[in-house]
């Protein structure tokens, strides 16, 4: 099985700064589009993880 | 501000038949198909996950959980952030063997008729909150708008009649256009256009709403930071529910939910253009989601801020309705209509083949006289209908008391149920069907107990705590039942997988499906010998077209040959047909059918792999291999292309006598191609190789020697090795054979028999030479002292005739003594001169008085002389003249020419015999080439000439026919000529 070792780093960074994410998110008074900052690095690191893999295979 | 429903109906007629539309032209190809198979299309169309929620439910989760409505999306977005370890593996298997729904997938993996019919009866409970909540957006929307603000369901009653047109509609254009293929598997392409057309119009929609709501309501975003400054209980109440469960649970059911409900299913793996499309999917989609949930707090708090008398989940009908803007309403309305409508037809399309391959088929077959293609797409669109007239009965079940986002919630638990299962087919192999099965029930008795009842009857769930376990129900019910329904469903599921005994089915079925482990599948015979007899035994249930379409659909996807009768090649046959029919029928009575209409052969003997196929599996997996893997898979590749490459013939034969390896070599020796002959029986070996195999591999002897074999006429020599693979592993079952090919060296051997006999010969003539040189020169001895001893001329006459006869033998013995000796000596490289060396030949040839009578006529000047050893010289001679006389007809004459030309002698031997073909000219000089009859001639006289040429530092060349005569052959050497004295 091949995992990505950029997603098990993602994924154990994700885990670590939970927390961090979720106080910045929360703190943002009047800023509450803050999710979706969070969000758009998701989908950049998720495009950035499957860029080059335009093979059309699985 | 009200609408007549006559405008209504009118304008959602008219979306629903540019829906069609849509569908109809992409159906019939006026979209080119690079637009239809375009990533962006597959991305919109699987916005149909959320139905009318995205547009209605979305904000009413808001206004409830704060950012907890976003955990819905972020559900979402996770599983595609995990789509290489889940999707992708998904969407592999469900290609790979044509399943076309979750049902289909489970009922494969746990092989189990049982699994695929609880999992249908399961999700059609399951989808009904789903499509009465759609059925109840549209016909709420149509009433608000109809009868206006003040008149909204004072009595939690419902506009039934709405509902009802609404489904009439709604059935017609499923039927029309979510049903046209026969099999389930097969792409709708017009019906991917039309809801990618759906999602982007729910973007239009609530674009337009976002936009009204923070311009229009608030002024811009300044004046939304403003309104919220002066509320902060809005920011409080956004920030504060996200540290309960409920967050928890719902980013847990949606997550499950882009798996497990039949309409995203269906879209995703089903309606998938390619894996590269769900690889565009896996970030394209998010940002889809993120597009979809960016209006959702302005339109909550535009709601809010307007007063508006509408539930928040009908906020963005009332922005227009509240600021009196009666087009954004009416888009409002089209939107959630829309997606409505997307949602209807794909659930029930999913759910009609689902309840048709598992709920029918497994218990009514019809029988081989009805054509079953038609049969089957009529029930299929008799249970679309059926499955909306239920949605009908089930809307008008659950009243006016339940808000949109409770159904949604209801039906999104219970696919959450089947999640357990699904990561259990990629990553448990030890999971089995009776714990499968045992979770399944358990989880879902807590969904029904606990969220579908109370939808549907008076039954209130917090009693039932109350009275059974003394406890009181939690604040939101749905995902206390969320969490124990799972963790119920999870630990049943595993203790009994554990503990019951996994089928071997089963755990074949497993390897299919586990991520890292590579199925094995056997190599069983089949009964059938080749495609007719596959599609005569089909006949019986699928009719006459039906048996004959569906061998040639595989035959077509294999690039096999009709007249294929390989084992190997109809094993692969066989399991295409079961995909294929498994597309149509789904997989357990597909399964049945195959395993009853094509039976294997039962041997006794446990039936060893079919390491053709898995070396085929490997090589398309190979670039999933990493690390160890790789490396052995490196190593693997290597020791194969030894085997391929050895220069000596090499096979392996099963145990049943399937060529299961067949090299390069071997290719080359048989002329049989390695393609077509893998995988066959030694039978279908062409003569003499399918008895010379045949017979060894029965034979005990472990080689066999210069074995005679006629191929194409001609003999061949072969010697046969045997090692047998027994008891190695279950991949080596037979018999590894090395055929080599002897063929040269035995002719080699008997030419050189040949030789050493003429050789033998030749030294007798040299020692016959020498005995009769002794008596011979006694007489010319005493023919000298009969000149002395007399005077009588005539005596003297006779002396000098004696002298003259005598002298003549001694020439001809000494020429025969001399090349009897030819090659022994090291050569002399001097002057020899040409004509006298030809003249010898010539003499050297007249004394076979059997030979041809020719005319040599030798013009060589006595004076050209060349650089050469005057023995091997007259060696040429002999064999050009004899060659030259063979050649020619009787009387006729053989030339010799030579001339000085520069440095080189120009010497030509010509005769006017019949030439040589012009095929044989290029071989001429071959060792062992004769165009003489069998027996006359060796084919080394001229091999001989042209080695000798080449060591006199000369050239050769052939001319045939001779340009002057057209006819005959002239012979050209150049040889280095000597100088003048």
């Amino acid at each position: 099985m091949y995992l990505n070792p950029t997603f098990l780093l993602f994924i154990s960074l994700t885990f670590v700064f939970a927390p961090t994410i979720q106080e910045w998110v929360l703190s943002g008074n009047d800023a509450w589009y803050r999710p979706y900052f969070v969000w758009l690095a998701f989908i950049a690191f998720v495009y950035w993880t499957q860029r080059g893999k335009a093979r059309d295979e699985f | 501000m009200n609408f007549n429903l006559a405008h209504l109906f009118t304008a959602g007629l008219g979306y629903l038949l540019i829906l069609f539309a849509i569908a109809h032209v992409s159906e019939r190809g006026y979209i080119p198909k690079r637009l239809q198979r375009n990533p962006l299309v597959y991305i919109l169309s699987l916005g149909v996950f959320g139905g009318t929620s995205m547009v209605y439910n979305s904000v009413d989760l808001a206004f409830r959980y704060g950012y907890g409505y976003l955990a819905t999306y972020v559900g979402i977005a996770g599983t595609f952030l995990f789509a290489p370890l889940l999707l992708m593996p998904l969407l592999r298997i469900c290609r790979l063997y044509q399943l076309s729904s979750l049902a289909d997938l489970l009922t494969f993996r746990f092989r189990s008729q049982w699994a695929g019919s609880a999992v249908t009866l399961f999700l059609l409970l399951a989808v009904m909150p789903l499509l009465a909540l759609q059925i109840r957006a549209v016909a709420d929307t149509v009433h608000i708008l109809g009868s206006g603000v003040a008149q909204t369901f004072p009595s939690g009653k419902r506009a039934d009649n709405l509902a009802l047109v609404f489904c009439l509609i709604i059935s017609v254009f499923a039927v029309l256009f979510g049903s046209k293929h026969r099999s389930a598997h097969q792409r709708h392409d017009g019906l991917v256009m039309a809801i990618a057309f759906e999602s982007l119009v729910k973007f239009v929609v609530l674009g337009a709403v976002g936009a009204t709501a923070v311009f229009g309501v608030f002024g811009g975003m300044n004046g939304l930071d403003v309104w919220l400054r002066e509320h902060p209980e809005m920011l409080t109440a956004l920030r504060s529910p996200i540290h309960q469960d409920a967050a928890r649970s719902l980013m847990l059911i949606f997550f499950s939910v882009t798996i497990c409900m039949p309409q995203m299913f269906h879209m995703l793996f089903t309606e998938n253009p390619s894996p590269k499309a769900l690889h565009t999917a896996s970030w394209g989609f998010s940002i889809v989601l993120m597009l979809f949930s960016l209006p959702i707090l302005p339109i909550l708090w535009a709601g809010i801020k307007l007063n508006s008398p509408l539930p928040p989940e009908y906020f963005a009908l009332g922005i227009g309705i509240e600021r009196n803007q009666p087009w954004l309403s009416l888009l409002v309305f089209i939107g959630g209509l829309s997606a409505a409508s997307g949602t209807i037809v794909v659930t029930t399309l999913a759910m009609a083949s689902m309840a048709l391959n598992h709920l029918i088929l497994p218990f009514y077959q019809p029988g081989s006289a009805l054509d079953i293609y038609r049969w089957l797409l009529w029930v299929r669109r008799a249970l679309i209908v059926a499955m909306i007239a239920c949605a009908y009965w089930f809307y008008r079940s659950i009243g006016g008391h339940d808000t949109l986002s409770n159904l949604g919630m209801a039906a999104c638990v219970a696919a959450l149920q089947f999640m357990p299962g699904v990561l259990a087919v990629l990553y448990w192999p030890r999971a089995n069907r009776i714990g499968f099965l045992g979770g399944l029930l358990a989880g879902f008795l807590v969904w029904f107990t606990f969220l579908l009842l109370p939808l549907i009857s008076a039954f209130n769930p917090a009693t039932l705590l109350a009275v059974t376990f003394n406890i009181g129900a939690p604040a939101e019910l749905w995902s206390g039942a969320t969490l124990v329904s799972l963790a119920l469903n999870t630990l049943i599921f595993a203790t009994l997988s554990l503990l019951a005994p996994t089928s071997d089915e089963e755990r074949a079925a497993a390897e299919v499906c586990a991520l890292d482990e590579l199925n094995r599948p056997k190599r069983m015979t089949l009964k059938v010998r080749n495609a007719d007899e596959i599609e005569q035994r089909l006949i019986s249930t699928l009719g006459n077209s039906g048996a004959q379409r569906e061998v040639q659909r595989a035959l077509t996807d294999l690039k096999l040959d009709r007249n294929e009768n390989r084992p190997y090649a109809l094993r692969r046959l066989r399991d295409r047909i079961e995909v294929n029919l498994s597309g149509l029928l789904g997989p357990s009575v597909a399964h049945d059918m195959v395993n009853r209409l094509l039976p294997y052969e039962r041997t006794g003997s446990e039936p060893t792999e079919d390491i053709n196929l898995i070396e085929a599996r490997l090589e398309r997996y190979k670039y999933h291999l990493t690390g160890l893997a790789a490396d052995l898979d490196g190593l693997r590749r290597r020791h194969r292309q030894t085997l391929e490459d050895l220069p000596i013939g090499l096979c392996s034969l099963g145990r049943d006598r399937e060529i299961l390896m067949w090299n390069h070599a071997m290719e080359a020796l048989t002329s049989v191609e390695q393609r077509k002959v893998l995988g066959s029986h030694v039978s279908n070996l062409p003569q003499p190789w399918r008895g010379e195999l045949d017979d060894f591999f029965h034979s005990p002897d472990s080689h066999q020697q210069k074995r005679r074999i006629e191929v194409d006429g001609k003999p061949r020599w072969i010697n046969l090795l045997k090692a047998s693979e027994e008891n190695v592993s279950d991949m080596h079952d037979g018999l590894v054979i090395v055929v080599e090919d002897m063929t040269e060296t035995q002719l080699l051997e008997e030419e050189l028999i040949h030789s050493e006999r003429l050789a033998s010969v030749g030294r007798l003539a040299a020692g016959v030479a020498h005995e009769i040189g002794n008596p011979v020169t006694g007489i010319a001895c005493l023919a000298q002292n009969l000149k002395y001893d007399t005077d009588n001329a005539e005596s003297l006459q006779t002396a000098e005739e004696i002298l003259k006869q005598t002298n003549r033998i001694s020439r001809i013995v000494q020429t025969l003594v001399n090349f009897s000796h030819t090659g022994a000596t090291q050569p002399q490289h001097e002057p020899v001169a040409v004509g006298r060396t030809a003249d010898e030949a010539i003499h050297l040839l007249a004394l076979n008085k059997e030979a041809r009578a020719v005319n040599f006529i030798n013009r060589c000047s006595p004076h050209t002389q060349v650089i050469a050893d005057d023995q091997r010289l007259l060696q040429v001679f002999v064999n050009l003249l004899s060659n030259a006389r063979d050649a020619s007809a009787e009387s006729s004459a053989v030339t010799v020419d030579c001339e000085i030309i520069g440095a080189l002698a120009h010497i030509t031997v010509t005769d006017e015999g019949s030439g040589i073909a012009k095929e044989h000219i290029d071989r001429i000089f071959e060792p062992f080439f004769t165009t003489k009859e069998p027996g006359k001639g060796t084919g080394l006289g001229l091999a001989m000439v042209y080695s000798i040429v080449e060591d006199l530092n000369g050239d050769i060349d052939i001319e045939s026919p001779v340009a002057e005569q057209n006819s005959g052959t002239r012979i050209h050497i150049w040889l280095p000529a000597a100088k003048a004295a």
